[in-house]
């Protein structure tokens, strides 16, 4: 499964070879998983910040979709379809994660709590290094509130339209436009002093 | 700087450049003029482009596979809900044909309750002659001074015929009057068996 698609896999579009699934053809499915995959994987990978965590939410994701094939109708666009049901997977994890941060955090004792790593740790003399940087932004794009991190991520790291993500978050245009706003806002106020040594 | 709040709501548009040409002669005005937008949209700007360069990641070699044998488990242990068959037409037959099976339950049920209370009320359908009359003795270890009884079970008809009378009524060994035959009993009532004896069904 790992061989590069041929061109005529390529021209078929989302919609034809989930049609295709529907009718039987495993092979479909397959194509499915493999355009898919990356795609998804990066879009878990930058709300919940967990390589681990987001390869099991993008595994779930394609199990629904082989499980509720039948539950998609050719209406919506295929890219829609997949990326609400990641979507809506990947906030259940965070939700889930957030009780037993909850919950292990109720446990530790007062000294354990002193060796949480603070954020302060990572000098601004680092910041030249790319690694870091791009540790830095996961950070602060982790620090957006779930309705924020959601739409930024969607909009500038997946380039999707804002028709395409009001679909999937099912918030009015205006909505999903405004939460970007906000979000870039706060983002580059929190990283300008890394836009700047990198001037 | 009045206008920074509207021009701040623009800044995606900006970064997008998404905005209308007259927009953006005024939003190019406003920068020249306020040091602080200027620096808000110059951030947006370069924020987009860095995330648009974050690294892409790939998924383990083993995705795949790992993805096969989930199906291959998940296939035996999950049944596919009836709700989703393919066509809308065939979960509307499934849901008319519960809903008809639901019904003939309900009319079965309501149907066999009626039966049941009309023999209940049928006053020769149980008589006293029928009730096998065995001596007290025979069950030292009922209470002899009072038995409750369920009145569902022995019908008003049959009070007389067992001594029975209302709680708090005089007692008499005259006929009950038709009126207090058809008084309604209490669901549940406390009754006097007649002495020395048990009623067996």
């Amino acid at each position: 499964m790992a061989e590069p698609l041929r061109k005529s896999e390529t021209q078929i579009s989302d919609e034809d070879l989930i049609e295709k699934f529907q009718r039987g053809d495993i092979y479909a499915y397959e194509l499915i998983v493999k355009r898919y995959k990356d795609q998804l994987l990066n879009f878990v990978y930058r709300f919940l910040g967990n390589h681990e965590e987001a390869e099991d939410v993008v595994q779930e994701t394609f199990l629904r979709v082989y499980r509720n094939r039948h539950a998609y109708q050719r209406v919506a666009k295929f890219s829609t379809w997949i990326y609400t049901i990641a979507g809506n997977l990947a906030r259940t994890e965070l939700r889930r994660r957030n009780r037993r941060r909850i919950f292990s955090l109720s446990s530790m004792g007062v000294e354990d709590k002193e060796y949480e790593i603070s954020d302060d740790m990572l000098s601004p003399e680092r910041h030249t290094n790319t690694v870091l940087s791009e540790e830095i932004i996961q950070k602060e794009i982790n620090k957006l509130s779930p309705k924020f991190r959601e739409v930024i991520i969607l909009r500038d790291i997946q380039e999707l339209s804002y028709e395409e993500i009001s679909k999937i978050i099912r918030v009015p245009i205006g909505t999903v436009k405004s939460r970007v706003n906000r979000a870039r806002l706060r983002l580059q106020s929190r990283l300008k002093h890394l836009f700047e040594k990198s001037k | 700087m009045k206008n920074c709040e509207r021009f701040v709501g623009l800044l995606s548009d900006y970064a997008d450049s998404t905005m209308a040409p007259v927009e953006k002669s005024e939003f190019a005005a406003h920068l020249k003029e306020c040091a602080e937008c200027r620096s808000a949209a110059e951030g947006v700007v370069n924020l987009r482009r860095s995330l648009r360069r974050l690294p892409a990641l790939q998924t383990s070699q083993d995705f795949e596979t790992i993805l096969r044998t989930r199906i291959k488990l998940d296939r035996r242990t999950h049944v596919a809900p009836i709700w989703n068959m393919r066509y809308a037409g065939s979960r509307r037959v499934v849901s008319y044909s519960a809903a008809a099976a639901l019904a003939v339950v309900c009319v079965f049920y309501l149907w066999q309750r009626l039966s049941a209370d009309a023999l209940s009320t049928t006053p020769s359908s149980l008589t006293v002659s029928q009730m096998q009359i065995v001596p007290n003795q025979a069950l030292p270890s009922v209470s002899p001074a009072k038995i409750l009884y369920t009145l569902d079970k022995i019908t008003p008809q049959l009070w007389p015929n067992l001594g029975i009378t209302r709680k708090g009524a005089a007692r008499s060994s005259s006929p009950v009057s038709k009126d207090s035959v058809q008084a309604k009993p209490p669901a549940r009532t406390e009754v006097t068996p007649v002495s020395h004896q048990v009623i067996t069904f």
